[in-house]
């Protein structure tokens, strides 16, 4: 089920979040768990026996690691991760594994004929797999207490707001707030308008990024990702730009929607973006970009590691490990590992070159200048995370490069637009550029009154802005066969 | 709690004021007298064209020995008149990349066992792809029946089809933009009508406007 489906918005959502209010408390999580087994059904039903498998282990193995010490207790969590990843590499990495091996020995000359798996890849598998990890992992750090309620924690890993594309959520904060009660098992939250306003507000703001600007921006990317060797330099920088927007409206809208829809039963899911593309450097790009997977790796993966507190080699070599797994995490093509593995090289060079870029921005005299060296930070970063964009958007390899060489080798010319311009349905790209201009003013606005950190005008003039939003839906919405980005990881 | 309805009034009141104003001026104005909700969205298409003239034409109440449903395929593939020549009666209800959700509406409103013994249903592969709204759009702007033209845009499930129908609902009187030459009666017309071909070009040469009776 989608967010943006008539389902969801006309049935599901109103359907469970009355069905929330009106129940006793200690019935809560027997309402969201039910509707979270119907949404996750509503993709492939089969599946739901992969979750009830992850959240079987790792419900035994977060009460047996509790009760163990000791080597035992390591053993019960290695048992209850390799489970979990076991799941993960079966379903989303053995068709991948299995085609390498294949071009590697057909390559040597050699038959091989073992068949991929003709399966569809479990929807969220990555996330609900890391969600469930996270439990185990600080049960067996002794920062939370392992649940004993089986529905409880069932209702952790399935939380249907963010069951498919996150927040990638922790024990510490979703499994606790699911308990908060004061009569025996049950949730404890009430009907308060300003928080279901809120609430609301915030899912308004996620559709609109995603049928607004997101799945606008898709059909001009789709053209030309799709047809990669039909186009120039002018178009391909283009449409990579607007994957860049299309991807953070998605995913980001997707979020909105998540915690808008937790919001309203009286949840804080954590935040995931902190309007990523004005980070000034790579680093700080990742700490507002898919905030609960980057710091997922950074607790469980670049900690454990080792982190920044070793020898430099090592340090270069844990971030690149972090990032090559982060692409891997994404999908299971070598193109997300080219992706991870840029974004892991930036960091690196950035610091390898920090004492250079130093001296380089005292030299053009930057550093009295603090805005306008942010500023350009700002660019080149936007520069350098779009163009490993392409990698993560091309349908293969050969694409990308087709894509990067196109990019640089073929002449600017107006008439590429123009070509592109004919072969989009009438008017979509000059509306799409207009409307993701209008985004790109509007979005610290909005992302700041959604998360607070900006007061709303009171009264109707606070209701002005996000009254614009639905007109802006009605209007210009984008109502094609779209699903989110995101889901397919 | 009273207060949160009063709020949730005075928010749809607001939202409605402002989508009813925002969809006057954009149905009204636009540049080169084009008015903008046509270029909004896909496959928006002015009533007119060869839809306009062929369901004007069709009238329920004659009797037929066969009729023609499907896309462009079907209304620039069979010409009724030639199986005229062989005695044969027959009307061609084809229209732009129609669906076969807009087929069924089409059956539901306009044929019955009386006016249509058989039923040619061609099908094309393409219009099961689609999300239908070409052919919507297509539709629910030249129906002469209103209530095939409501249902047609509602069953779309889509936002643009509903727009669509409040354009056919606040502008009744608005008559056809333009034609298409190429219709020759009875349904069928010899040359596409769509707008990623031919009339896309057709259009663009013709002058919008409001025009009323």
């Amino acid at each position: 089920m989608l967010f943006n489906s008539f389902t969801f918005l006309c049935i599901f959502f109103p359907l469970v979040t009355t069905l929330y209010f009106v129940v006793p408390h200690r019935w809560r999580w027997l309402v969201l768990l039910g509707a979270s087994c119907w949404f996750y059904m509503a993709f492939v039903p089969v599946y739901i026996l992969i979750l009830a498998f992850t959240i079987g282990v790792d419900y035994v193995a977060g009460i047996w690691i509790e009760r163990n010490e000791g080597r035992k207790r390591k053993l019960l969590l290695t048992a209850s991760i390799v489970a979990n990843v076991s799941v993960l590499a079966f379903f989303k990495y053995f068709n991948f594994l299995n085609e390498s091996i294949a071009v590697a020995v057909r390559g040597m000359g050699f038959h091989y004929g073992v068949p991929d798996l003709g399966i569809i890849l479990p929807i969220g598998l990555s996330f609900h797999t890391f969600q469930s990890l996270s439990y185990t992992i600080e049960v067996y750090r002794k920062h939370q207490k392992a649940e004993h309620h089986f529905g409880i924690f069932a209702l952790y890993v399935m939380f249907y707001p963010q069951l498919v594309a996150g927040p990638i959520e922790r024990p510490g904060n979703l499994l606790n707030q699911i308990n908060s009660s004061t009569l025996g098992r049950g949730i404890r939250s009430f009907l308060d308008q300003e928080r279901v306003v809120a609430g609301l507000r915030q899912m308004l703001w996620g559709f609109f990024k995603k049928v607004v600007i997101a799945d606008r921006c898709a059909v001009v990317v789709d053209q030309i990702y799709n047809s990669p060797d039909q186009y120039g330099s002018l178009s391909i920088a283009l449409a990579t730009f607007l994957f860049a927007i299309q991807i953070y409206c998605d995913f980001s809208g997707y979020t909105d929607i998540a915690l808008g829809a937790a919001r309203v039963m009286g949840f804080k899911l954590m935040v995931n973006f902190r309007t990523p593309y004005r980070s000034a450097n790579i680093s700080e790009f990742w700490s507002r970009w898919h905030i609960s997977l980057s710091s997922w790796f950074r607790d469980y993966l670049y900690i454990p590691l080792g982190g920044n507190r070793v020898v430099k080699w090592r340090w270069y070599y844990n971030l690149m490990i972090v990032f090559l797994v982060s692409g891997l995490w994404h999908g299971a093509d070598w193109t997300y590992v080219i992706w991870g593995g840029l974004h892991g090289s930036y960091l690196v060079l950035a610091i390898l070159f920090a004492p250079l870029m130093a001296r380089f921005s005292g030299l053009l005299g930057l550093d009295g200048r603090p805005r306008l060296k942010r500023a350009l930070n700002v660019f080149i970063t936007v520069q350098l995370v779009t163009f490993a964009w392409i990698f993560f958007r091309a349908n293969s390899i050969d694409d990308a490069g087709t894509l990067v060489n196109r990019l640089f080798s073929t002449p600017v010319s107006l008439g590429d637009l123009r070509q592109l311009h004919k072969d989009l349905p009438r008017s979509m790209l000059d509306i799409t550029v207009l409307l993701v201009a209008l985004f790109a003013v509007i979005d610290p606005l909005y992302d700041a009154w959604i998360k607070g950190e900006r007061p709303l005008p009171t009264g109707v003039r606070g209701m002005l802005p996000f009254a614009m939003l639905v007109v802006g839906i009605l209007l210009f919405g984008y109502f094609g066969d779209t699903s989110f980005i995101y889901f397919q990881f | 709690m009273g207060r949160l309805w009063l709020r949730t009034l005075l928010f749809l009141g607001l939202t409605a004021g402002l989508y009813i104003g925002a969809f006057m001026v954009l149905s009204r104005y636009g540049p080169n007298g084009n008015p903008m909700i046509f270029r909004i969205a896909d496959y928006y298409k002015p009533r007119g064209g060869n839809s306009w003239t062929r369901y004007r034409e069709y009238g329920p109440g004659t009797p037929y020995d066969a009729i023609i449903i499907g896309s462009s395929r079907a209304y620039r593939g069979y010409d009724p008149a030639v199986f005229a020549e062989h005695g044969y009666r027959m009307f061609n209800l084809g229209s732009t990349s129609q669906s076969p959700l807009n087929s069924y509406f089409l059956i539901k409103h306009y044929l019955n066992s009386r006016n249509a013994p058989l039923l040619i249903f061609d099908v094309y592969e393409g219009t099961f792809a689609g999300t239908g709204l070409e052919s919507t759009s297509d539709l629910a702007q030249n129906l002469p029946n209103d209530a095939a033209a409501l249902e047609m845009a509602w069953a779309l499930r889509d936002l643009r089809g509903l727009n669509l129908i409040s354009l056919r609902f606040t502008q009744p009187n608005a008559s056809s933009y333009y034609s298409d030459p190429h219709y020759k009666g009875l349904g069928f017309s010899s040359r596409s009508d769509s707008l990623k071909g031919s009339s896309k070009n057709l259009l663009t040469t013709q002058r919008f406007g409001i025009l009323t009776n």
